[in-house]
């Protein structure tokens, strides 16, 4: 039942390809949050259905390297494919500026596969750095919503210094500076900055409004 | 179902920890669940996190954002078809790790995370948006492709964290500045919800 609205978008998106319907969706709360959801179920199976999941963990941990090498053939398989830049025709693409993608492209349930051998894969051990983790999901949850800005920073910046002739020819390279600066900022923001805001945040949210014979309420 | 006391460091866990559980300590406490590592699940989290982060740094890079030709055009179409399959398991394995924390903690400590997670990622979203408003019509206007629409849904997509507005292709239509930022946009809302599915699955089987 979870995967019934997820097989309904990858299935109408990529035959309606000259519609906004995959471009609509891919980026979406409506459609992203049934992922989400299936995760939830998945866990809600995995707990009622215990001697299920241990056959298929057997199975899983037997085949996980050649679903894993299967999504890098996919993947690499399309190294070199031409891009046509055009905004001016509806088709199967992620961004408003990406190129067009062919119907095999948009496949949503082949990224939700890769969940469940991830979950297969999992193991019931105690944790011990979990503070840790939790740390490093609160870091790149931060660069991620920084992601573009940074990117854009970072290469008005190298315009201006080196000039855009030098950075266009070296796209490669300033790709791999902006993840570089970008975990580093999130790194500092997410240490230095960001537990004050949010202190500063909860106390002004949960101060008791003032007294009316305050002085914050008196007109001048 | 709990039986050992895991104290999890998180700065904003200690900020809004003064109201709540019986931790002693400057720590929220999650209670170690038997189903599932959770440290193996936000580790995936995270892996998934860094490759779409790479990923968007080189669609960032390619033609189509910055005007000129780029030698990045070539796995273009490979990072596109990437992003769609990583960020579709980032999004079923985020919601793994919220149920198996979900099941794992108390209802209070469950609350504390939840609110958290949604306080950190709702001021970094504002933080953003402000950046992503100056920068995106710097970077627009030296493309000559700047549009106030642009400004005002960038706007309204950071203020309510909404990713839904973005329907059309077209080029009149309008699109955010902060474009790779979605997911956590997506994820603010999935993490409130993760209570009342997970709920309303047991109100089913029951």
């Amino acid at each position: 039942m979870a995967l019934l609205g997820i097989v309904l978008f990858t299935v109408f998106g990529p035959m309606q390809a000259s519609s906004n319907i995959f471009y609509a969706n891919a980026c979406s709360v409506t459609y992203r949050s049934m992922e989400f959801n299936l995760g939830i179920h998945l866990v809600f199976l995995y707990q009622r259905h215990p001697t299920l999941a241990v056959v298929l963990r057997r199975l899983v941990g037997k085949a996980q390297y050649f679903i894993m090498l299967f999504f890098v053939t996919v993947w690499w398989s399309e190294v070199g494919r031409p891009v046509t830049h055009t905004t001016q025709t509806t088709c199967l693409r992620l961004y408003y500026r990406n190129p067009c993608l062919l119907d095999h492209h948009a496949f949503f349930v082949r990224g939700c596969l890769i969940a469940v051998v991830l979950l297969l894969a999992t193991d019931t051990a105690a944790h011990e750095h979990l503070d840790r983790e939790m740390r490093l999901v609160q870091i790149t949850s931060t660069a991620m919503v920084f992601c573009w800005p940074v990117c854009i920073a970072v290469k008005l910046v190298l315009d201006v210094t080196f000039g855009s002739v030098v950075i266009a020819a070296s796209r490669a390279v300033v790709a791999v500076l902006c993840v570089s600066i970008l975990l580093l900022l999130s790194f500092l923001y997410t240490t230095l900055l960001q537990p004050s805001l949010i202190k500063e945040i909860v106390h002004r949210l949960t101060r008791p409004a003032p007294p009316p014979d305050s002085p914050d309420t008196q007109p001048p | 179902m709990a039986s050992e006391v895991v104290c999890v460091e998180q700065g904003q866990v200690a900020a809004l920890h003064e109201e709540t559980s019986d931790c002693s300590s400057q720590f929220g406490c999650l209670y170690e669940s038997p189903l599932l590592n959770v440290q193996t699940l936000l580790r995936y989290c995270n892996i998934l996190a860094l490759l779409y982060l790479i990923s968007s740094a080189i669609t960032f890079g390619s033609s189509a954002y910055t005007g000129q030709g780029s030698m990045l055009d070539a796995v273009l179409v490979m990072v596109d078809v990437m992003t769609i399959d990583i960020s579709s398991a980032l999004f079923v394995t985020a919601g793994l790790a919220a149920t198996v924390l979900y099941v794992g903690a108390t209802a209070a400590t469950h609350h504390l995370l939840v609110r958290a997670s949604v306080l950190s990622m709702c001021v970094d979203m504002g933080l953003a948006t402000v950046a992503s408003i100056l920068l995106g019509s710097l970077h627009a206007l030296l493309m000559h492709e700047f549009k106030w629409a642009d400004v005002g849904f960038t706007l309204l997509e950071g203020l309510t964290t909404l990713r839904g507005f973005d329907f059309q292709q077209a080029a009149s239509a309008p699109h955010s500045y902060n474009v790779a930022a979605w997911p956590v946009q997506s994820l603010v809302w999935c993490l409130l919800s993760t209570k009342s599915v997970y709920e309303f699955d047991e109100l089913i089987v029951a």
